[in-house]
């Protein structure tokens, strides 16, 4: 299951129209489409089904008690049609093959020594999930959204406190996704919660001390250490597979070292799926409640026009960060599944090292979710309310995940 | 293919002594490639940087002569798909050799700090990275 995450990773980055948010959906899928094809499977496991919205309790095909399973196998099968139709009109020849490829050499190994009957009866199983699952994300609202990113057309309104280009996109990207049906409906009322604070261009003002603090940070208080994490948190131009792939990457590697069963793993992945979906959907509720416009355009209008920041400006508005909202509901999981409420949990994040960069070593979840956060601050790109209310955001988000569903207790 | 022979090699060397793993070795297989993949994304972000400041000036330079900053913005958009495609190449190698080493040595938190410290020691030693 760990290898489709990891391609997933790949196939997002490779994929024309795949945004954070649109990465975050992908995901989302996949990993509820894993986790109810073994979750029959899992001693006291809850479907999803009748706990997420619009799912109902009979929403779900239900394995025959009197039949055997290999729950390995239908995972297997629940994931790679997953995966292929979340991506189906852009996939690419070799993502596709990549997938057929890995579904093939996961299935013969998994075969080995089992009975036929199981082995077809499984992976049936699995595939009447994945179909069962995509058939209810065809009305979440973000259907096939790759194609067409930008939601055209959007209006923006002509007000100073309002979004305007950061570079070549002329409009902001996805401006609807905060309408899209998240898994829980609690997560996206919160957006509600956390507002910025009043848009003033009054040098007295808190609005206008926010801007300045940005300033200062990227012209005089950086240090090599801080545009280290700017880049590293960045989604590296050009290359990576968004914050939600980065999260996912972390979980991977968490799950190989602690050498997690299926179960644990298929948890752990389906509770991070659901929180990085609901993570963008919140999110984009609160940009585009706001449509915030982003530091460097104030900046340059009102303080300095001749700005800079480290890294480039995403084209959506600022409040509140995506960064900040996901690594918060992924460090909420990331606590849930490996330690205790301190979060304390020492490891060394190898996923950057693909990327050129030297890896990072923590001691505590929410002190690497902080850091995350700091590193739109440090990038130039975010106001640091932006960046406290996000994570905040992110955290309510992520206890959402662990508290309001059903979860199998105490897997290894 | 070469960074997996020596992968293999290291490999086989440390299968009679399995109790004492050499980090530092396994550092020195893996730091020629990592080195390049710094050096790649450095590039990556200073071609960003061009790229970004020069769309900055065309979206507020309505009457210079912009002929010249298109064709330069064509020429680096050019070579951003070189450097994609070559940065991805590299990511999915380095990806497996890490892949490779945390299935059969670096199975723990410790020691794969171990082995990150060596690897950090050995490309600052040759320049590719700053330690704080």
């Amino acid at each position: 299951m760990r290898d489709y995450f990891t391609l997933l990773c790949k196939i997002s980055k490779s994929t024309p129209g795949f945004f954070p948010p649109e990465v975050s959906r992908a995901y989302g899928y996949v990993g509820i489409a894993n986790y109810e094809s073994v979750v029959h499977g899992i001693t006291g496991g809850y479907t999803l089904a009748g706990q997420i919205k619009d799912l109902p309790g009979n929403g779900l095909p239900i394995p025959n008690n009197y039949n055997e399973y290999d729950w390995s196998i239908a995972s297997n099968a629940a994931m790679a049609q997953m995966i292929r139709k979340m991506f189906e009109l852009k996939i690419t020849a070799s993502n596709l093959a990549n997938i057929d490829s890995t579904e093939k050499a996961n299935l013969a190994a998994m075969s080995q020594g089992r009975n036929p009957e199981v082995v077809s009866r499984s992976v049936q199983f699995g595939k009447d999930i994945s179909a069962a699952l995509y058939q209810f994300s065809l009305n979440d609202g973000g259907h096939q959204a790759y194609l067409d990113p930008f939601q055209l057309p959007y209006t923006m309104p002509p007000d100073p406190s309002c979004w305007v280009p950061t570079g070549p996109a002329l409009h902001p990207i996805s401006p609807y996704w905060g309408n899209n049906r998240a898994f829980i409906p609690q997560d996206v009322i919160i957006a509600q919660q956390y507002a910025p604070i009043a848009f003033s261009t009054n040098p007295t003002s808190d609005f206008y001390k926010q801007a300045l603090s940005v300033y200062n940070q990227v012209k005089n208080n950086n240090t090599p250490e801080t545009k280290t994490i700017a880049k590293y948190w960045a989604d590296d131009p050009f290359n990576t597979c968004t914050p939600t792939g980065h999260t996912f990457n972390i979980l991977t590697q968490l799950l190989e070292e602690n050498n997690c069963s299926l179960e644990k793993t298929s948890v752990a992945y389906a509770k991070m799926c659901i929180a990085e979906m609901d993570a963008f959907i919140s999110c984009w509720k609160a940009k585009y409640k706001y449509i915030l416009i982003r530091p460097v355009s104030y900046i340059k209008l009102y303080i300095d026009p001749t700005f800079a920041t480290v890294i480039g400006t995403p084209a959506f508005p600022a409040f509140s960060s995506g960064h900040s909202c996901e690594i918060g509901a992924g460090s909420k999981i990331l606590t849930d599944m490996f330690s205790d409420d301190s979060g304390n949990y020492t490891f060394t994040d190898f996923s950057q090292l693909q990327y050129g960069f030297a890896a990072r070593s923590y001691t505590n979840f929410n002190k690497m979710a902080e850091e995350c956060a700091s590193s739109r601050y440090y990038a130039g790109i975010h106001y640091p309310m932006d960046n406290e209310e996000g994570l905040n955001q992110g955290r309510a988000i992520g206890e959402n995940v662990n508290r309001l569903i059903r979860w199998p207790k105490n897997t290894k | 293919m070469r960074y997996f022979l020596l992968i293999l090699l290291f490999a086989s060397s440390c299968k009679s002594e399995k109790k004492k793993v050499d980090f530092s070795g396994m550092a020195q297989s893996i730091a020629d490639i990592e080195c390049r993949a710094i050096s790649i994304r450095e590039k990556r972000f200073e071609l960003a940087n061009d790229i970004r400041f020069i769309q900055d000036t065309l979206l507020v330079t309505k009457n210079i002569d912009s002929v010249r900053l298109k064709l330069k913005f064509a020429y680096l958009n050019n070579e951003r798909e070189t450097i994609i495609s070559k940065s991805q190449l590299m990511a999915d190698t380095i990806k497996n050799l890490i892949d490779s080493l945390s299935k059969n040595y670096l199975i723990d938190p410790a020691s794969k700090k171990q082995f990150n410290d060596s690897l950090n020691a050995i490309l600052a030693k040759r320049g590719c990275i700053d330690l704080p």
